[in-house]
This record gives structure tokens, C-alpha cells and sequence, in this order.
């Protein structure tokens, strides 16, 4: 079993999947898709959300401060001076 | 007389057995009595049978029947080879079973088509010249073209006991209906234009392997893919969100900690939390939604895609910076 940590749109949530945390990125975002489209969980809801909506996003695995094997979802995002923190039009529907 | 009498009436026919669950007789197809399990299935062959009704049973093996029998039958009359009647030119019947006496090969014979349109060997008729320097020529797998008097079915027969001797010599496996439609062309060429037709056939089946095989291969990927996106699919399906508890300075806390980073300070700025952690041997001041945690100033360098993010996942983007030597902490 592993958590994944999926962010999207500037939004996170957790889940509990019955998966191993060496599981290749692409079934990590396969899974993913299918949780953010299923309405029957708590989190993120998408019902519409495409295919390949996390083609681009990275897969990391990060181990917690107990050694709890998480696996995290998120945007690629570039590094560097750019147009400032408060960029507008970003963000998504909350999920906490 | 009762209709019941009609039906407990049992006879004795002699009838060829061609295999499978029925025989056929003059004026009706009877079903053959299953033998016990144990018991070894019938070889195909002439039998007596007993039959009761539309029931059969094979009785005892027996000889074929005389021409009084075989007579009244359609004729089907050509040139014998290798269990082949050729009855003309390009068309050919397979007698369905060994005779007791074969014709020599390439000899005339006549062959009786049964009720159920299998073909039995009815005669052995005389040859001519023909067939007897065909013969002499079937020694080397030489050509017949010059051979005066030969029958279409004679050089039908004959280019098909050619292709079939070199076949044979190949190891490679061929019939008559395979062959037929260029039977006179080995008749005419011999030994050579059956061994270039082979060549041909067997290039033809290796490709055809070839391409079942891959086939096949391509059938187990997308099944064995089908089955792994099936078993995603049920993952997801059974996935539970975890529940975040606490205050927005508890939650921020556990969403480090869960990522290998340790808060050390963290307060309110109006609806913001202003979180100070470390990581990777570093310190960053990040400021983030008090509710959803989403990232509006990294305290890094992001380019103006801090929103992308939010602080459960911030570290993870840290350490690609790092990794990547592209750290640049404006916030410390």
C-alpha cells in the first residue's frame, strides 16, 4: 500500500491505494486520472478530466519523517525569475 | 404389424465406417453407438453393423463388398496415386479408405462415390502404354510431355506423384488439393518445377507462421495490458481520500512532515500562513492559503508557478531544484 499525493491546479489531497510504491509513473498517473474523475471519494473531482491531463507531471517518492512511503503527482513547474508569485487565473476548486 | 415391432427390428449391413458418430446407408444416415470410454475409438474401415432403428453399432470388421454392391454406386474413374483418384486434369478425389489392394500407382481404377459422397475404391482397371512409360518415368521425376496418349488425369496424376516424392525427400508435407492446380506443370517439368513451386510453398508457410506468431504475440500484449489497466482501474476504484485534520498551522505541519520536511515556524497573515521549515539542509519561508495550503509564494525561485503547487508538495519541487542546481531561495 502507498499514499499518493496527487496536486493539480494548485489543490492536493491524499490517497490511500492498494499499490507498490515502485509502481511505474505511468500506471501512478493512470490511477490518478481514474481517482480525480471518480466522484465517490473526498479530494479532487473531475469528473471530465482528460486522459492525459497528467502526462507532463511529475512522479516523485518522497519518504516521510517516520519513513512513511509517499508518492507524489504534481505540476512540472520551471525555476527561475519569472512573473511574480501572484499570477493570476491559477488554482482550481478546493479540496480541503 | 405394430409400429413398436417395426422399431425393435434388428438387420446386418456391411458398411464403410469413414470415422465420426454416423454411417451412412442406402436409404438412411444411422448414429453409430458410442463405445465406452475406455475403449478405443473404431478405425475407419468396412464393417458389419448391426442396426435397430436409426441406431448402429459396429459389429465386426468385414470385407469390402463385391461389385454387386459397389456397382450401383456413381462411378468416379481416373488415375491412381498415393490414395488419389485424379479424375481429370485439375480435380482430384481422396479415397476415404485403404483397399485391400492398392493399384499400382498411376494405374486406372475406378472408384465408387458412397451415400454419404465419400469415395471407395470400387476397381483396378488395365492400363495402357501410357500409364506404363509413366511409370518408368516416375523413376527419375522426370517429364511426360512427350508421352503420346497420356489422359489429362494420367498427367495430373503423375505431376502430383512428382511434387509428392520430392516433398516427401523435403520433408515437407503437401496434398493433392494443393498441388492440382499445378499438376501438369510438374508433369511437364519434372523434378525442377516441383522443387521451385516448393521452395515457394514452404517461403509461403513460413510467412504465414510467421505472421500467426505475431499475431499471437500481439493478442497476449493487449490482453495482458487489458488485464493491468483493468487491475488500475480497480485500484482506483477502491482508493480512499485521507481526511486532513486540525488547524491550518497543524495541517501545514503534517503536510512537511509527511514530505521529509520539518516546520519550524508558521503564522497568520490575514487569510495566508506565513510557514518557515527546513529541508534538505536549507530554510524556506513560504507563504500559502490558510485552507487549501496552495503555494503563493514559493520563497524559490518558480517563475511565476508558484500556484501550481501547494506546500504537500513544495519539497518535492525543492529537491528537483537542488537536483538540478537550479535552487534559488529568495526567502530564508
Amino acid at each position: 500500500m502507498a499514499i499518493l499525493n496527487i496536486t493539480y491546479q494548485g489543490q492536493s489531497a491524499d490517497y490511500e491505494l492498494e499499490i507498490d510504491y515502485q509502481a511505474s509513473d505511468a500506471d501512478v498517473r493512470r490511477i490518478a486520472v481514474e481517482v480525480v474523475r471518480s466522484g465517490g471519494v473526498r479530494g479532487l473531482h473531475i469528473a471530465g478530466l482528460r486522459t492525459d491531463a497528467f502526462d507532463g507531471f511529475v512522479v516523485d517518492r518522497l519518504r516521510g519523517a517516520r519513513g512513511e512511503q509517499r508518492i507524489y503527482l504534481r505540476p512540472k513547474v520551471p525555476f527561475g525569475a519569472g512573473e511574480g508569485a501572484a499570477r493570476p487565473g491559477a488554482g482550481g476548486a478546493g479540496a480541503r | 404389424m405394430d409400429f413398436r415391432d417395426f422399431l425393435g427390428k434388428t438387420e446386418t449391413l456391411v458398411l464403410p465406417y469413414f470415422g465420426g458418430t454416423r454411417v451412412e446407408a442406402a436409404s438412411r444416415r444411422l448414429r453409430v453407438q458410442p463405445v465406452a470410454a475406455s475403449a478405443a475409438p473404431a478405425a475407419p474401415g468396412w464393417y458389419e453393423v448391426s442396426v435397430a432403428g436409426r441406431r448402429a453399432t459396429l459389429a465386426a470388421p468385414a470385407s469390402a463388398p463385391g461389385a454387386e454392391v459397389l456397382d450401383a454406386l456413381p462411378a468416379v474413374r481416373g488415375h491412381w496415386i498415393d490414395g488419389w483418384i485424379f479424375v481429370s486434369g485439375r480435380d482430384a478425389e481422396r479415397v476415404a479408405l485403404p483397399p485391400d489392394e492398392e493399384p499400382a500407382p498411376l494405374g486406372r481404377c475406378t472408384g465408387r462415390r458412397w451415400y454419404g459422397g465419400e469415395v471407395v475404391l470400387g476397381s483396378i482397371d488395365f492400363d495402357d502404354e501410357a500409364e506404363e512409360q509413366a511409370r518408368l518415368a516416375l523413376d527419375a521425376l522426370g517429364s511426360i510431355a512427350d508421352v503420346k496418349g497420356a489422359a489429362p488425369s494420367l498427367r495430373a496424376a503423375y505431376g502430383f506423384a512428382v511434387v509428392h516424392r520430392v516433398a516427401r525427400g523435403l520433408g515437407v508435407e503437401v496434398s493433392a488439393t494443393e498441388a492440382r492446380a499445378h499438376a501438369v506443370t510438374f508433369a511437364d517439368g519434372g523434378r525442377a518445377a516441383a522443387e521451385a513451386w516448393l521452395a515457394h510453398l514452404v517461403e509461403a508457410r513460413r510467412r504465414h507462421e510467421a505472421e500467426v506468431a505475431e499475431r499471437l504475440r500481439r493478442a497476449e500484449i493487449a490482453a495482458n495490458e487489458a488485464r493491468h489497466q483493468a487491475r488500475l482501474a480497480e485500484v482506483a476504484r477502491q482508493a480512499r481520500a485521507r481526511r486532513t485534520h486540525g488547524t491550518p498551522i497543524e495541517r501545514a505541519d503534517a503536510a512537511l512532515a509527511a514530505a521529509g520536511a520539518r516546520m519550524i515556524d508558521a503564522r497568520r497573515k490575514g487569510a495566508n500562513l506565513e510557514v518557515t521549515f527546513a529541508f534538505m539542509s536549507n530554510r524556506f519561508i513560504t507563504v500559502v492559503d490558510s485552507e487549501t495550503l496552495q503555494v503563493y509564494d514559493a520563497g524559490i525561485c518558480l517563475a511565476g508557478a508558484d500556484r501550481e503547487v501547494t506546500l504537500d508538495s513544495l519539497p518535492s519541487v525543492i529537491r528537483e531544484a537542488i537536483d538540478e542546481d537550479h535552487l534559488n531561495i529568495t526567502r530564508r
